[in-house]
This record gives structure tokens, sequence and C-alpha cells, in this order.
């Protein structure tokens, strides 16, 4: 018997071990109606193919199914779903629970391959945790496996635990183990994959640890070359040492909770019981307080409650009434909701009160929710920004324990809240007396959160099972509230890194503009001075693939330039402007980093495609298209998009006074500014009998345009086309098309090219748009033609009406002015972006060398002041930040300022001269 | 001498950075302890030098500043400056608890002047700073070494650093030597080293210092293995090669390039204190502007020393009487110190042999001539070390009666400063008459007084203004205005003509530093610097055209 049929049957004993000899685990097969393991497998499922493309016509595989809770999930977005275990015994109780489902298909694997697929023929492969307690040699022959059932554009992911080799105990093989991320991301190279991104994923066994230094990580793998043998791959996973460390009870420990839990959700209270018992009495560990665990499992396998069936008891009523006294329109919400938008939420009983439960998830504490309530408050409160503010909104009700505590320890501070789930609600109203609760609330909405009548500092504060239940909640609450603060609450580093060439160049410029207008700690990279070398590569490559390879090797270069840039003045959010030189593996390393990446893809995503590969790279991805674009960029793996069109930098799209000559030089009846695209040609030259000029590259010499066309077609520089804009009468804006003729029929995104118009108070015939009623008032604050007969018909109507050109120029220029500004576009952009990632971004502020400097010298108050003032104004943590304005300051200075200065002038004539003599060496 | 504070008792002297500056320092301390008994003094030195410190007689308290630290904590940046703070902090606390009533700041850098100023000593004879932050220079002596270190100043100074830095502190008396002490147990080490080496030779016991602290003062090592086999061969010399650790890549290839019993090299054998033994030990050493110099005069042995470079005889060269100091006599030297050479050409003008010869010839005895055949004075000028009445170190030029073409602006400028500055007798020049304006080499000196003359009017003007509130308020505007454009014009023809920038500068310096804010008083003390501007220039006149 080979060493890889051995183990496998090892592995197969330890399994059915585990489903039911040694645990007494029932042979009874899982429910067939809702549950809590199917809702749980509805949901880790959807975490773990975020990004996944599905299709009836693609197959994906899960190695480990189980009990096959993700199966019927993942049969909802694949055609063919084909689960694999080493158990019969698993894949029979699989089979039992799933039922009749053609799309799912279950098969056992003898030997740890997966013999009955085919090569190629899997899109997608998923292990949930199977492979995380595996040994190295089984998941080494499962990735090569994997490897070889996948098609070539397919991709693999899994959930492992990373951070440090944990071993296992020495009896048995099925553990639960960690590996350092650098031996998997060679072992996935070695089994023939591309690493292609390594993320956090929902941990199931909470921050035991991750206080040693481990995570729950998705990491996904794509398709990429061959793979070396088993034996090669397994080394790799090895880890250099085999001494167990004091992890490994923990290890244990967590993993069998783990499957108590999991039990327990299924209703199997009695087995889950005796899990904890036999962790409690085997594993020893001191992290974990098994007890504590054991008495909630129970408790949430309490018997439980039907809401609905108190609709009318003495309790709901009371509270209804209450509740139409304070929040009449939260009452109508209640009272309207119908009795099958309660399902999925049911209420337990503990010893200090009932518990709402919706989703699967306790809403309270699920044993002692008075107490955690209390604990819950008091932490929250000594968090400064809740502290300081004199309005506190809570995402989630529950069971208002939480709501109860919090005021009882706020003083003077309004608490307001929000339910999401009016079915929630209406189980709490039903359970408990809170007529107290609902009387000490400020405001009270249920669905989403109405701010409008807060005055005054608000801070946010979502509970922790309502973030994960209602990011869709959650997340605009959180970016409308940023923005509601100002932005002032962050300070991170942002750069905005712009493009080789092309007109996305301006973009970024205003972009960078508006960032430094907010505050923002920004600065700006401006790419296009490579371009000349990027140019220049095409006269030593000619091939198409030498181009290519070149071209690659020249962004490499680029982005490994930036990389040491960002090494030595960190960042923590990079915004790249559309084609902007950053690769795949440039991004995925900023976001190793910690850096929030953000792509404003200022392009036609139907034209330009590469976001197919990049998006997944981006946390957010902003688009000028809606719809069909933030749909198809989603589903290629952005973290989120959202809709954010161009807009105008009044800064410099501004009205100007022109000389006469000035206007003899840029004016004409009718100007056009841009590159002479194929429905540009095609419209314009039958404009020719106008007194047109045409302004900018690419358009022919040749007749009608050689008297047309001005300047030898060269570029306009935007202060040159701002003057175009004020001298002409009318402007003409086409939006560009490389296939169709004159107006494109279904053209939505609006270009930046109308907004600096209407912001240069110009008047403009623009292409209809589907995006463009959104921005303007049509007729109004803006004309648009459909055709060439319609837009000659226009130019005929304004060419002699000045007095309505000049009003609708106005009323154009007003819009512009208060809706669609760089300034605008910003504020919307970090909203989102500080809304989703204020944690994440208040974390890496709190670790910055700043924060450290901050807190370091609180006993040095002015030396602490100045450290805050430099971090606000975006210095680098450097002495040159904290003495810039005392080198070209006057009068006297402070003893801290001299002692920064004693250390300045040591840095200048000491120590920096001895780098340099060191350098010379 | 002319004392600013006559009387101090508790004296902090900061001498940050080189062992040789700590050795040049010693007769400053040895005059404060012989001038003001009782009065206790502390050195603020690199933590390095701390225990350098306690070989230096008259020394009560030696405090160690680790700037290695402040500059490995701010080259972390970050919290890192947070610690370079806090160890500032602590290290000015420290300082001022202990309450000085004066202190020589013997660097010259911005960072001691902001210490002390930190500090907060009432009296000063160095450099420090004032709220501001911007240099105070008080006393004119520190004045006069702020100007003589200014590059294009340095070649018209004939004033030992020493003597300005002893003057800044108002001592008088002094040992007319440097001075460390000797321990038994260092002069044993050296014994035992000496003993153990394979000397085949029986003569004088040589050391040599090869190593330099700056590559272009660096005499190459091919040329000292010429002297050295010169002296092993000729004159039955034992040789000790002496040196710090770092330097044994320069002095290893000496001694194996001597390939002699009688060349023993004890480079990283030897402590500080061990290393005086073994110049004490040693009838002489051949070096260049070296610590090991300084210390060789302070043990009392006789030196043979190069100004190679940037490095200048008169500035810094051995305190004491009868050593040798060999300048060249290039047009580029002495150098910029702080610019590197590509092409160092004045090393060519020191032979080996001639070295060898010297010596040799000291070795003998005393040197008081040397004949222009063996050292032509067109390339080289062999001074003696030696001191004036007046008991400042000044060097005497063995090989010519006219040096070089600064010799006469150098004699000019010390007769000049110890009369003004130090209150010194100084014979009378020939009578002139009037002042020479005809003489090539005082052009501009006319101009000079003639635009301290007219801020001498200008002064008058502006005390009136002061004095009377009916004058229009554009008035004193217009008197100001003009003063600046005096001063900018003696700042001018100080850069105009090069040998008279030193009189411009301390005017500038004097500027620099007036005290107060009463408007009578600043008038006053500005008029002070006009005056002893055009005073100066007559006298530097007078004394120039008496040469």
């Amino acid at each position: 018997m080979s060493s890889l049929l051995k183990l496998a049957e090892q592995m197969r004993h330890e399994i059915d071990r585990s489903l039911g000899a040694d645990l007494t685990r029932s042979e009874e097969p899982l429910p067939r109606h809702e549950s809590p393991l199917w809702e749980s497998g509805e949901r880790d499922f959807r975490a773990l193919s975020k990004g996944i493309e599905g299709g009836d016509d693609r197959t994906a595989v899960e190695i480990g199914c189980r009990s096959g809770r993700m199966l019927r999930a993942a049969a909802r977005c694949f055609g063919r779903v084909v689960g694999v275990d080493l158990s019969e015994l698993a894949v029979n109780r699989a089979r039992a629970a799933i039922g009749a489902n053609s799309r799912v298909e279950l098969v056992v694997s003898e030997d740890l391959m997966l013999s009955p697929l085919p090569d190629g023929s899997a899109d997608f492969v998923w292990s949930f945790s199977a492979l995380s307690t595996m040994p190295p040699l089984a998941v080494a022959a499962l990735l090569k496996e994997s490897r070889r059932v996948l098609k070539p554009s397919g991709s693999m992911r899994m959930r492992l635990f990373l951070g440090r080799d944990v071993l296992l105990s020495s009896d048995g093989v099925i553990h639960p183990r960690a590996y350092r991320q650098e031996s998997f991301e060679k072992a996935a190279r070695l089994a023939g994959f591309e690493v292609v991104e390594v993320t956090e994923a929902m941990p199931s066994i909470g921050g035991a640890l991750s206080r040693h230094g481990i995570e729950t990580a998705a990491v996904t793998l794509r398709p990429a070359g061959s793979p070396a043998t088993i034996d090669i791959v397994a080394a790799a996973l090895a880890p250099a040492s085999n001494a167990a460390g004091p992890l490994l009870p923990d290890m244990e420990a967590l993993a069998s909770v783990d499957f108590a839990v999991t039990l327990a959700g299924q209703g199997e209270r009695e087995r889950a019981r005796q899990i904890l018992q036999y962790v409690e009495t085997c594993c020893r560990t001191a992290t974990i307080d098994i007890r504590d665990i054991l008495d909630r499992v129970l408790t949430r396998t309490a018997p439980k409650t039907d809401p609905a069936s108190r609709g009318t008891s003495p309790l709901y009523v009371a509270n209804m009434r209450r509740l139409k006294e304070r929040f009449p329109e939260v009452h109508a919400a209640v009272e309207s909701a119908d009795t099958t938008s309660l399902a999925g939420v049911h209420v337990t009983e503990t010893q200090q009160g009932p518990a709402v439960w919706r989703d699967g998830a306790c809403l309270d504490h699920a044993e002692k929710p008075q107490q955690a309530a209390s604990a819950w408050a008091a932490r929250a409160l000594q968090e400064k920004r809740v502290g300081d503010a004199a309005n506190v909104l809570v995402v989630g009700f529950g069971g208002g324990y939480h709501l109860e505590s919090l005021m009882i320890c706020s003083g003077e501070r309004k608490i307001w809240c929000c339910e999401p789930s009016v079915a929630a609600l209406h189980a709490a109203l039903s359970s408990r007396d809170l007529t107290k609760c609902l009387a000490g609330l400020e405001g009270f909405s249920v669905g989403s959160p109405d701010t409008s009548r807060v005055s005054g500092a608000l801070e946010l504060l979502v509970r922790p099972q309502n973030a994960l239940l209602d990011a869709d909640v959650v997340q605009p609450l959180r970016a409308q509230l940023v923005s509601r603060r100002g932005l002032s609450l962050l300070h991170p580093r942002i750069a905005v890194l712009g493009p080789l060439q092309g007109g996305t160049i301006p973009t970024g410029f205003y972009t960078q503009a508006a960032l430094q207008r907010f505050g923002q700690h920004s600065r700006g990279i401006d790419m296009s001075g490579f371009n000349k070398g990027y140019e220049l590569l095409d006269d030593l490559a000619r091939s198409d693939r030498g181009r290519a390879v070149a071209r690659n090797a020249y962004v490499d270069m680029l982005t490994a330039t930036m990389l040491q840039n960002f090494e030595e003045k960190p960042i923590d959010v990079l915004i790249c402007m559309a084609q902007a030189p950053a690769s795949a593996k440039f991004l995925d390393e900023m976001r190793r980093r910690g850096v929030v990446t953000v792509l404003w893809f200022v392009e036609d995503y139907l034209r330009f495609t590469y976001w197919r590969d990049m998006a997944r790279h981006y946390d957010f991805v902003f688009t000028i298209q809606k719809n069909g674009c933030i749909e198809a960029i989603k589903a290629a793996g952005a973290g989120e998009v959202h809709y954010l069109p161009t807009a105008c930098d009044p800064f410099l799209h501004r009205p100007v006074d022109l000389t006469p000559v000035e206007r003899e030089q840029w004016g004409s009846q009718l100007s056009f500014v841009g590159a002479g695209y194929h429905n540009r040609q095609q419209m314009f030259a039958s404009l020719a009998h106008y007194p047109f000029k045409i302004w900018g590259s690419e358009w022919p010499m040749c007749k009608p345009f050689d008297k047309l066309v001005q300047e030898d077609a060269r570029r306009i520089s935007p202060e040159e086309y701002v003057k175009i804009f004020c001298a002409s009468d009318i402007n003409l804006n086409l939006h560009s098309s490389t296939e169709r003729d004159g107006v494109e029929p279904n053209g939505d995104f609006v270009n930046p090219r109308t907004f600096e118009l209407a912001a240069c108070g110009a008047f403009q015939l623009v292409d209809e748009r589907t995006l463009l009623a959104e921005c303007f008032e049509a007729g109004k604050e803006i004309v648009t033609f459909s055709s060439l007969p319609d837009l000659v018909a226009k130019v005929e109507h304004y060419k002699s009406r000045p007095e309505e050109r000049a009003a609708i120029a106005a009323a154009g220029r007003a819009r512009v002015l208060r809706d669609h500004t760089y300034d605008r576009r910003i504020e919307q952009m970090l909203s989102v972006v500080y809304g989703s990632k204020f944690q994440h971004l208040s974390a890496r502020e709190m670790e910055s060398p700043w924060a450290r400097m901050i807190e370091r010298s609180s006993e040095h108050g002015e030396l602490r002041g100045r450290c805050e003032k430099a971090r606000a104004r975006g210095e680098q943590p450097t002495l040159d930040a904290l003495v810039s304005d005392v080198v070209t300051g006057n009068g006297k200075l402070t003893e801290t300022e001299q002692k920064l200065m004693f250390l300045f002038h040591v840095k200048k004539h000491i120590l920096r001269p001895a780098q340099g003599k060191k350098e010379e060496k | 001498m002319k004392k600013r504070y006559p009387h101090k008792k508790k004296v902090l002297l900061v001498n940050i950075t080189r062992l040789g500056d700590m050795l040049q320092a010693t007769p400053t301390i040895a005059g404060l302890k012989a001038e003001n008994p009782g009065c206790h003094i502390t050195v603020l030195v690199e933590k390095q030098f701390v225990d350098v410190c306690h070989v230096i007689p008259n020394i009560d308290e030696a405090i160690g500043i680790d700037l290695g630290f402040v500059c490995r904590s701010l080259d972390r940046e970050g919290d890192g400056i947070v610690d370079a703070y806090e160890y500032l902090h602590e290290i000015v606390e420290r300082l001022r608890s202990e309450k000085f009533d004066y202190c020589l700041n013997m660097s010259s850098s911005a960072y001691t002047a902001l210490l002390l100023n930190l500090v907060g000593i009432g009296r000063n004879g160095g450099w420090t700073s004032d709220e501001q932050g911007y240099r105070v220079i008080e006393s004119q002596w520190a004045q006069l070494f702020a100007t003589s270190v200014f590059h294009q100043n340095r070649q018209y100074n004939s004033l030992n650093l020493v003597d300005v830095f002893r003057c800044s502190a108002d001592v008088d008396a002094h040992p007319h030597k440097l001075l460390i002490n000797i321990e038994q147990d260092s002069i044993a080490h050296c014994e035992g080293l000496i003993k153990a080496a394979p000397f085949s030779n029986t003569g004088p016991l040589i050391a040599v210092q090869a190593g330099a602290s700056q590559a272009k003062r660096q005499w190459s090592p091919k040329r000292f293995v010429e002297m050295i086999k010169i002296l092993v061969r000729d004159h039955n010399a034992r040789v000790v090669l002496t040196g710090a650790p770092k330097e044994a890549c320069i002095v290893d290839p000496i001694v194996a390039g001597c390939a002699s019993n009688n060349v023993l090299s004890v480079v990283g054998k030897t402590t500080v204190p061990q290393l005086a033994a073994m110049l004490k030990m040693s009838a002489i050493l051949v070096t260049g502007d070296t610590g090991p110099m300084h210390m060789a005069v302070a043990v009392g042995t006789p030196v043979i020393s190069m100004f190679l470079a940037s490095a200048y005889g008169f500035e810094t060269g051995p305190y004491s009487e009868g050593n040798i100091v060999l300048q060249p006599v290039i047009g580029c030297g002495p150098c910029n110190p702080n610019k590197s050479c590509g092409r160092p050409d004045c090393h060519d003008t020191v032979s080996p042999e001639f070295v060898a010869y010297l010596t040799a010839e000291r070795l003998k005895g005393d040197i008081k001539e040397v004949s222009p055949t063996v050292a032509d004075p067109r390339q080289v000028i062999v001074y003696r070390s030696a001191f004036d009445e007046h008991g400042f170190c000044d060097l005497v030029p063995l090989n010519t009666d006219r040096p070089d073409a600064m010799n006469r602006y150098r004699r000019a400028y010390r007769k000049l400063w110890l009369e003004d500055l130090g209150g010194f007798h100084v014979p009378e020049p020939k009578p002139q008459g009037r002042l020479p304006v005809v003489d090539e080499g005082l052009r501009g000196l006319e101009e000079i007084v003639q635009c301290a003359k007219a801020g001498q009017e200008l002064i008058r003007r502006l005390e009136v203004c002061i004095k009377n509130p009916s004058i229009p308020p554009s008035e004193l505007g217009d008197v100001s205005q003009r003063l600046t454009t005096v001063d900018s014009e003696i700042e001018g023809l100080g850069f105009k003509h090069g040998p008279l920038e030193s009189l411009s500068r301390m005017f500038i310096f004097a500027k620099e530093n007036l005290k107060g804010t009463d408007p009578l008083d600043l008038a006053s003390q500005m008029n002070r610097a006009y005056q002893d501007l055009e005073r100066r220039c007559v006298r530097f006149g007078s004394f120039y055209l008496g040469e």
C-alpha cells in the first residue's frame, strides 16, 4: 500500500470516528428544511466564493465536503457541483441531507485523488476547512490534483490558518494546523499555481488564534506552470521544526469547539455537550474558557420561541403603544410588516431574559445578555471618539439590553438607534418590556437610519452582529458619517498615481488638488514624464511580443521604484487613475502592506477591458458608468464598486476675460476640442460650411479638415482649451466612439469635457447620454442633440441667440459648481473609502510612527503638539518635519524648539556627513 | 591682559568632539585653576572621551554626552526623535543642576551654542545662542576665533588657537605647553612592548604617527617607508609606529615595506594613556597635524610635524617650544578642510629624505636654522615653534627671512590683535604720516575707514532721532536704511580685498552681538563697533607698513 493510500486510510478512519464512532454522533442525516447549518453553509460559501464567476455551464468542486452544508449554496451558483470526501459515511450523510439535486454530485475519494474528474474540467475548486486540517502530504496531493482538474482559466480558493508553522499532536493526523504564508505560497507555486491573493477570511474560531499571531486566510490560486512531485510540494509545507508549540492545545480545543458549535447549531445539544466535556477533559489549554463556551452552546440550543406567536401578548401591546407615542414611523413599519417577513428570527430564553436571534446569529449575548450589554457599553464609552460625542447612533436594537446599559452610563449624551430588521425588532417587542428603553432613545428608525435630525457630533456604534448581517446598511452609514464629520477624523497618507499618457493625466492632477483642498495628506505621483521612455521601447522592440515584454519590464521597473518610494514615504491609500502603471504584483504588494487600493476607472469599461484582470486587486473601483459596468467589475473581484462620474476643477475651469486678439485667436462660431475619433470625423465633416475650428490631435489633414483643424493638430493644454471654450459661441461636445457614426445611441457616461465646458460658463451642444440627465437638466442647464440633423438644427437655432446661450450656460455653470466639482467627487470617494475602511485606517493611524511619537511625547506637551501639527500637515514623521516651521520662523524660540534645533544641527553636522562617508565607502 | 570676567567659581568647558581639542584646552584649564583658586572645572565631552579626561590635569569633573546615541536615535526618525529629545532633556537638566557661573564653549558648532542657551549660563567666553536661536559670540577673542576659521581668513592668522581659546577665557597665566598625566602602569605596559620587540638597533626610539584625520592630509605610506628606512639604516634608530586600530590599513603596509626588525607597530595595542607613555619614552615623534602630535607636546617629546593640505601650522601647530613645523608653500594651501583633493601636490614639497634629515638633526638638539639649500623656501617653510614676549605661541621660520606673501599680513594682524584685544604693549610702528593708501597690499583699507566714519556720523544722526520724538519716523527709517547700506559696503569690501576681511568680519560679529533693547544703548554699541573698525584699520595699516 502506498504511503498516500495509508495516509488516506488513516484520515478516513479519523473522520469517521469524529463523525460518529467516538463521539456518539447520531446517524441521522441533516434535516432538509432550512436550518442554521444550511444558513451558515450559504453564508460561508458566499464569503469564500466572492468574486468567482458562476454560471450554469460552470463546474465547482469542494474538497472535503463532509455533510455537504455548502453544496446547496454552491448549486445555486454553478451548473455542476461535485462534493468530494474521503469518508463514505460523510458522503452518505451529505447525500441524505441534500436529497435529489440534479446539480450536485458526491464522490468518495479513496486515495486523496480527484479521480472521477477529468483533466481541465473544473472552473472552481474550494475547500472551507478540510485542507486546513490535513497533513502536508495530503494537502500536497490535493493541491496537485486540483491543478490537474482545473481549467486554465479556473481558480482555487481555500480557507487556511496562516501565520507560523504549528504542528499537531503526535496521535492522529486530522487536526487544524497553520502554515507560514511564504511556505504555503511556495508549495502552491510548486503545485503549479500562481498565488492570486491572500485575504482575511471570516474567522470561525475566535480571537485566540490572533493572539498567537495566526489569522484565518482565504487563499486564491490560479493555474500557472507545471506541478512538481507531491513529495516536493509536501516538503515545502513541512515546518522546519517538529516541536509542538504552546499553541497546540488551543488549536485542538478550538477545532473541537468549532465542531461542537456546529453540532449545537444543528440541534444536537447533547453531543455538543459531550464534545465540550471531552475538550475540557482532554485538552490542556489556559486560553479558552470551555465552561463558558459550554454554557453558551447549551443556551443557544435551548428551546426556541416563535416570535409571531407573541404578536398579541400584553407585553407586545404595551411596547407598541409606547413605540407609537415616541416613534410613530417605526411603529407603522412594525405594524405593516407581514408575518412572512418575520422568518429567520427567533427568541431564546436565558437566565437574564430573552435573547433575539436573526439569521443564525444572536443579536444579544446568548446566555448573559444583561451582563454582556453592560460590558459592551462600558467599553464603547471608553473609546475617545464616543466619549467626546454629543450623539451616539447605535446600529442594532437586539433585545435592547445594550441600549439600556448605554443610557445608564451615557450622561447627557443622546442615544439614537437604527434596527435594520423589522423582524428582529418585532421579536424584541414581543419578548420583553422595552418601554423604558424606548423612552430613553432620542431617535429611532427601522430599516435604514435617519440622521437628518441629529445636531452636534455624532458617533456610530455598530453591534458586531449587525456589522456582519447588515453590511449594506452599515457601510453607507459609515460613509455618510465620515462625510458628515468633514473627513477630519482620519489622516491617512494618500498617493494619487497618474497614468503614463492619455486624457486621464489632468484628472489625476484635479484629484490631487481636490484632496489637498480637503486637507488630506496627499501627494500626486505624475508618471507622464516616463512616457517618453515607454514610447521609445517601440523603437527597440518591433514585434508585438517583444513590445509587450519590454513594456511589462518597463512597468515593473516603475512599480519597483514606486514600491521603494512608498517604503521611504509610506502611504495608507493609493488612488490609481485609469491606466496608471500599477501591475497586479504591485497592487498585491501594496495591499500586503495594508494599503487600501482604489481605482478611479474614468474609462468606458466596454472599450478598455483591462479591469477584468485588475479589478480584483483593488479594494475600491469607482466607475463613470452604472449597472452593467458595476456588476461586471464586482464580478471580476473588486472589493467595492461605486459610480463616480468625472467633474470640473473650478479653479482652472472658469470664465476668463480675453482680449480681442485672444478672442480672434481662440474663438469661433463653432468650436470643438478633442481627439479625432471616427464618429467625430464622420459628423464634423458635415459642419465644414460653418465658421468652425477644431482643436486637438489625431485629426486627418485632408479636406475638409485641412481648413478646420487648428495648429497642425497639436495637443491643447487645459489652460488653452479654457480660452477656446470662453471665446467660442457654440462649443460642440461629441463623446468619442471608435465604432459608430455620429452619436453613440446607447452612450451612457458623461465625459469630463461636459463639466469643464459648463464650469467655464461656455455654451455647449452635447450628444445625448443616458447618465447626463442625472447631472444636468436638459434644455435648461445644457442642450443636447441626438443626431446630425438635430445638431444642425440646434446650431442654427442658437447661433443667433446669444442671450439664450448665455442663460443656459449660466444655469449650467451654477449646476456644475454645486454638484460636479472634483471637490464634491473626492468627498464622495473618501466618504465611501473611509466609511468602509474606517477601522482599518484608524488602526493604521494608531500604529503609525506619528501615533507612536505622539504617545511617547505625552510628557512633553509642546513636542506632542508639534507632532500633531506636523502630522496634520501631512508631513513624514521626521525631524525635518518637526522643525520645518522653526527654521523659517521668527521671534523667540521656545525651549522645545531650541532642543529640536539642537537635534537638527546634530543631524546636519554629524549624522549626515557620517552617512555620506559610509555611502562613499 | 584685558579680562571680561576675572573671577570664576564654577566653570563649564564645552569641548565635545576630539582628543586633540581636549589636549589643546589644557593650558586654558591650568590657567583657570591658577588664576581662580578653588574654582571647580567641569568639562562636557563626547562620552567616549570621558575616560581620557581622567589623565588630564585640573579637571574636577567630566560629563559625557552620547552623541552616538543621539545620532542613532535620529537615524531611526519616528519615535527615535523622542528618544533623542528625552536624552537631550536629561543632559540639559543635568547641566542646569550644576549652576555654572561661567562657560567657555571651545566648539564652534551650532548645536553646542543652542545647548548652552538652554542651560542658561550667565557668563560665556565662547559661542552660545540667543533666545531666537541666533549665534552669540560675546568675547572678542572668540569673535577672532570665528573670524580666523573663516577659510579665506586662515592664512592671515598667526595666533595659535590654544591662545585664542585661552584669551577667550581670560587666562593669562599658563604653562606654555599642553598637559597630560602619565600613569606608571602605562609606562610599564609600553616598556613591555619595547622589551618584547626584536630591535637590533640600539639608537633612539623614534615614534611615527602615520595616520591622518583626512585622506588628503595623509602623507603616503611609501614616503613613510623611505623615511623610516633612512632613520633605521643611517641613524641606528628604533621606530615605533603608533595609531588607532582603524589606522592599521595605513601602518601595516609601512611595516611590511620597511621589512626591518627595527620597526614595530603598536597600532591598536595602546590606550590613550599608554600612547602618551609611549610618546614620552620616544625621543621624537614624526607626524602630521594629529592628536598624537598634541599628546607628544603634552609629554614633552619634540615633534617633526608636516602640515599638509588643509592643516595650518600657525593655527593648530605644536604648542610648546622647539618643535618643527613643515608648511608647504603652494597656492592652494592651506586648503578648505571641507573639500576633498584628488591631487595633493603639497605632499611633493616634503621629501622623505628631508624629514629624515630634520628628525636626525632634532635628535641632536634644538634646531635654530635650516639652510635654504636643504629646504627650498619656495617649496616648504620650516618653522620652529616658540613663545613670544607675551606668552603667545608663534612659528619662527628657519630656512628663510621672508617666508611667504602672507607673512606681512600675519605679523600685522598679530600685533593688532595683541594690542587691541589683549591690551598688550606692542612697539609703535614707524610713523607713516598719513594712511598709506598707496600701498598695493592695503588696497581697500581707506574705503573701509571712510565707511566706518560714515557709520559713526549716521549713528550720531540716529541718536538725535531717538532722543527727539518730533523728528518724523521716516527720518529714522532713512538713517537705519543708510546704516544697512554702509554695513553691507563694509562686508563687500572685505570680500573684495581678501587680506582685509578679518577686519570687516570682526566688525560684522560685533554688530551681530549687540546686546539689549534700549535704542540709545544699542546706538552706542553700534558706534563703538564703527570706532573699533576705524581704529583697527588704521593700526593694521601702520603695523603692515612697519613690517
